[in-house]
């Protein structure tokens, strides 16, 4: 076992080094909080067991993104992805990330935004030494310590040392490059450890038609404190909604994607004045059930790693955990 | 201590409102789950009363659910609670016979690392200003709190430079906004259509005409609750920016928000002998 | 394949439809700048951009049958329509597409079909109507019935096609409006009150509803009360989309995206759908 441990020092000096051939994404501390951010060689890179309080989700799907521009009777695609290397991803992070491939990538239409940023980064995942305030990835069936949608897997020793496994080819090679950890191996044949069978799982039962679930408790209850303000779709690892916008200048139209929330009201409204969704109840129910029940009835996996963000970051308190909870005590 | 007994007083004034029928609705904080916070609960049974929570954790601002509400609410508010219901009252936005506030003397509340929560540090209203019922703290007084950690730098420049710095953590989310007692416009400037404020990249021009127009529209109406700095989940320091605005007021019409409910709402109200000189320059005393 | 990237085209011709007031809808006719042709089916839509503008969601107006060029008809509502109806003959603008599911053109061979549209909603039906009234296809289907409604008589929409409409064996159009108006000699009255003093056979007939919500609702409630069964009324829903292709979340009803498992529904699938639409 001795040999699949690198320090802390050699890694934070091999990210550094890393910088002349990728863009290394990693925790750094910015103001109060600790944010995944592009580092150089003097930014000090945080390696204890905290979690960046926005996912890295913006590292494939980013906030605001050129997908194409318009000049002079031309449009050209902005598809090129810089290569890069992400520290820090925990397990529900990793976990998250395969929810979108399933969304971007699944189905009749491929996005080529984001299979470019997916293709051309490696992660280099972190698991948890304990559950943060909020967390419940056990209850969504997530192992804190495992996860291998993840390219190099890391385990905090307890001290200022790493065990290392690689969970892919492109780790390998990474690992590869470096004289101390070229004899790294693959994990011997671990698996995300079960969920223990004393822990109830947060989830849905699939077999019901989506219609039981819009009446099944008092949605308006459940949702009477909320605020609208939908900081939990844009901390959250697997929010993915978007809006595409224009901008002109000096001739040149850029089209830009950027996060959309389905917790504002002008996320549904229709151009003649009529709102589908028209109130924080039917909003909320919608961002619940979307990643509780439409994303598995559609893609096998549900769209919450139990990362704890949205409950941690709520203004109000909310917890998506409870509400889903209180639905499962009534679901038949 | 004196939370302690408050918060008995507070479960027994709440409980008899809704044993008497005297409010349809209380809302006041009850435990989150994450250990330790306070989170807004509105409830309807006296039983449920037991469920309050009153201590040093209670932050949010609870006026911003009064808005729009159309049953009797009894309400536990802190003195800035308090100062944004007035400030309703004032802007016509919430009948007073609506509403029983339950006024709560404050001696200021903290985050989960112990420090004073945003707003509460320079605090000077600690008593509510209108109440239907007090619960005292005899240990609290309306002196003034500390003054902020950084006075804002005099030369413009610097000001901007400030401004700035603390903007590039913005993510455009309005949160902020959604937070605040006092965003109550149906459509906020930045999500019209036409004329079109928001442009599509969150850089900094498009940070700057957010939150300085948000600030302006909330000259005169800010009651210093914090909620929107305690919101941002990127760490801005909302707040210090309409202080400044507050301060101005205060300084040239001598008015501070949410204290008199028998206002008039200071930057509507028009006077001959105003020289308007947050439009026109100039100084207050000349 | 890039889902995202539009194809130029060059706008034909501007046709004004209405001639209210209040409501202004024209029919642009249009053709890829390259020559290629639009392969489409009957209910699709494509993503219609003015760079600088935006992007917006128009269905077919055309017939399908018809390659080299297409028609897209528009009202004006807001800043992206504003600037498209601000366009002219020689203008160019960018399209993706065609997306969406279309009308089960074979499922409903051999029946009798009955068009109800409420003002613009005529415009995703055209396509249906075309291809179902064009020569080769015409014995494909039974009777055909159209009952097309407008609020006044200027706001009847493709009101050049009906001659030819009625033209054709075993066709009708029923037009109608609001109120009474001088020198109106068509009907009079909304359509889920006049399509109670119709003759259906409903053992094999299929009905194709568009149009404002209450229409559509109304209608549906007609007609299923007379005897047509639920499985035998389709619609096209309208939603808010961004992205077209399933990806940007707007459009999602239930587990269902309107802009790929539609926006063509039966109205059977709908009654097990959320209405939130």
């Amino acid at each position: 076992m001795r040999n699949q441990i690198i320090t802390k020092e050699f890694l934070s000096a091999m990210l550094k080094s890393l910088t002349k051939d990728y863009r290394v994404v990693a925790p750094v501390r910015n103001g109060k909080v600790l944010e995944f951010m592009g580092i150089s060689g003097d930014t000090e890179i945080v390696m204890n067991d905290e979690i960046p309080y926005k996912s890295a989700k913006d590292c494939f799907f980013p906030q605001v993104e050129k997908l194409l521009t318009f000049k002079d009777g031309e449009v050209a695609a902005n598809i090129n992805a810089e290569k890069t290397i992400i520290f820090g991803m925990k397990p529900c992070d990793a976990e998250a990330l395969r929810v979108l491939r399933e969304v971007f990538l699944a189905g009749q239409y491929q996005d080529p935004f984001f299979q470019s940023h997916f293709e051309n980064t490696l992660i280099i995942a972190v698991g948890c030494v304990r559950e943060k305030p909020g967390c419940f990835c056990a209850e969504r069936g997530i192992d804190k310590s495992f996860t291998d949608f993840c390219d190099i897997l890391l385990n905090d020793e307890g001290g200022e040392e790493y065990t290392v496994v690689y969970l892919s080819e492109k780790g390998m090679d990474l690992l590869g490059r470096f004289e101390e950890t070229k004899h790294i191996l693959p994990p011997p044949e671990r698996k995300a450890a079960e969920t223990a069978p004393e822990v109830k799982k947060v989830e849905l039962n699939q077999e019901l038609d989506e219609t039981a679930y819009f009446d099944i408790i008092d949605w308006g209850k459940a949702t009477e404190i909320c605020q609208g303000c939908g900081i939990c779709t844009f901390i959250c690892p697997t929010c993915h909604c978007f809006d595409l916008k224009d901008v002109s200048m000096q001739g040149a139209t850029d089209r830009f994607r950027c996060w959309d929330s389905c917790m504002y009201p002008k996320f549904t409204l229709h151009a003649s004045g009529h709102n589908p969704r028209a109130s924080t109840k039917e909003r909320y129910r919608q961002r619940v059930l979307h990643k509780y029940l439409y994303v598995p009835q559609n893609f096998g996996c549900t769209a919450c790693t139990g990362c704890g963000r949205c409950i941690r970051s709520c203004p109000a308190g909310m917890s998506i955990r409870k509400v889903v909870e209180e639905v499962m005590e009534v679901q038949p | 201590m004196s939370f302690e007994i408050q918060k008995e007083k507070i479960k027994q004034i709440c409980r008899e409102l809704l044993e008497k029928g005297e409010v349809d609705v209380i809302i006041g904080y009850t435990a989150g789950e994450i250990e330790g916070t306070r989170i807004p609960y509105i409830f309807s049974k006296p039983e449920e009363a037991d469920k309050l929570e009153w201590d040093e954790r209670c932050t949010p601002n609870l006026c911003t659910y009064l808005h729009g509400r159309k049953d009797k609410v009894g309400i536990v508010a802190k003195p800035c609670d308090v100062r944004g219901i007035v400030n309703y009252l004032v802007e016509s936005q919430l009948k007073k016979d609506k509403v029983y506030i339950i006024g709560v003397d404050c001696a200021g509340m903290k985050d989960d690392q112990g420090n004073p929560s945003p707003g509460c540090g320079e605090c000077s209203v600690k008593q509510p200003p209108l109440y239907d019922m007090r619960v005292e703290n005899p240990d609290v007084t309306n002196e003034k709190g500390a003054p902020p950690e950084a006075a804002d730098p005099a030369d413009l420049m610097e000001k901007l430079e400030r401004f700035q710095n603390e903007l590039q953590k913005c993510i455009l989310c309005y949160s902020c906004r959604q937070a605040c007692y006092g965003c109550y416009c149906q459509v906020c400037f930045m999500d019209r259509g036409v004329p079109n404020w928001q442009p599509a990249t969150p850089d900094l021009g498009a940070k700057m005409v957010y939150h300085l127009g948000r600030a302006m529209h909330l000259s005169g109406r800010c009651v210093e609750c914090g909620a929107c700095e305690r919101t941002c989940a990127s760490g801005v320091n909302i707040r210090y920016l309409i202080k400044e605005i507050s301060d101005f007021i205060e300084k040239t019409y001598g008015y501070k928000t949410g204290l008199d409910a028998e206002d008039q709402p200071v930057m509507t109200t028009y006077a001959f002998d105003d020289k308007e000189i947050g439009f026109l320059g100039g100084d207050a005393d000349a | 394949m890039n889902p995202y990237l539009p194809a130029r085209a060059e706008i034909m011709e501007v046709i004004q439809e209405t001639f209210s007031a209040d409501l202004d809808v024209k029919t642009f006719k249009l053709r890829f700048a390259d020559g290629r042709p639009m392969e489409f089916l009957p209910g699709q839509f494509v993503e219609f951009s003015v760079p600088g503008m935006g992007e917006c969601t128009f269905g077919f107006a055309s017939s399908p049958l018809i390659k080299d060029y297409f028609e897209l008809t528009i009202k004006r509502t807001g800043k992206v329509t504003d600037a498209i109806h601000a366009l002219h003959a020689g203008d160019s603008v960018w399209i993706r597409g065609p997306f969406g599911n279309t009308f089960p053109l074979a499922l409903m061979e051999n029946n009798d079909l009955f068009f109800v549209a409420g003002g613009l909603g005529l415009a995703p039906l055209r396509p249906f109507i075309l291809y179902a009234l064009n020569e080769q296809n015409r014995k494909k289907y039974g009777r055909m019935q159209m009952l097309l409604a407008a609020r006044t008589s200027k706001d009847h929409c493709f009101a050049y096609d009906y001659a030819h409409w009625r033209s054709v064996a075993d066709t009708s159009v029923d037009l109608t409006i609001d109120n009474p108006e001088p020198d109106w000699h068509e009907k009079v009255g909304f359509p889920h009150e006049l399509v109670k003093d119709m003759q259906f056979d409903f053992s094999k007939m299929y009905a194709i509803l568009c149009g404002p919500p209450v229409m559509i609702k109304a209608v549906q409630a007609s007609l299923m009360e007379m005897g047509l069964p639920i499985d035998r009324l389709y619609t096209t829903l309208e939603m808010r989309m961004t992205c077209g292709v399933g990806k940007c979340g707007k459009c999602n009803i239930g587990k269902q995206y309107v802009c790929v498992d539609g926006p063509v529904f039966c109205m059977a699938e709908l009654a097990n759908m959320p209405a939130e639409y």
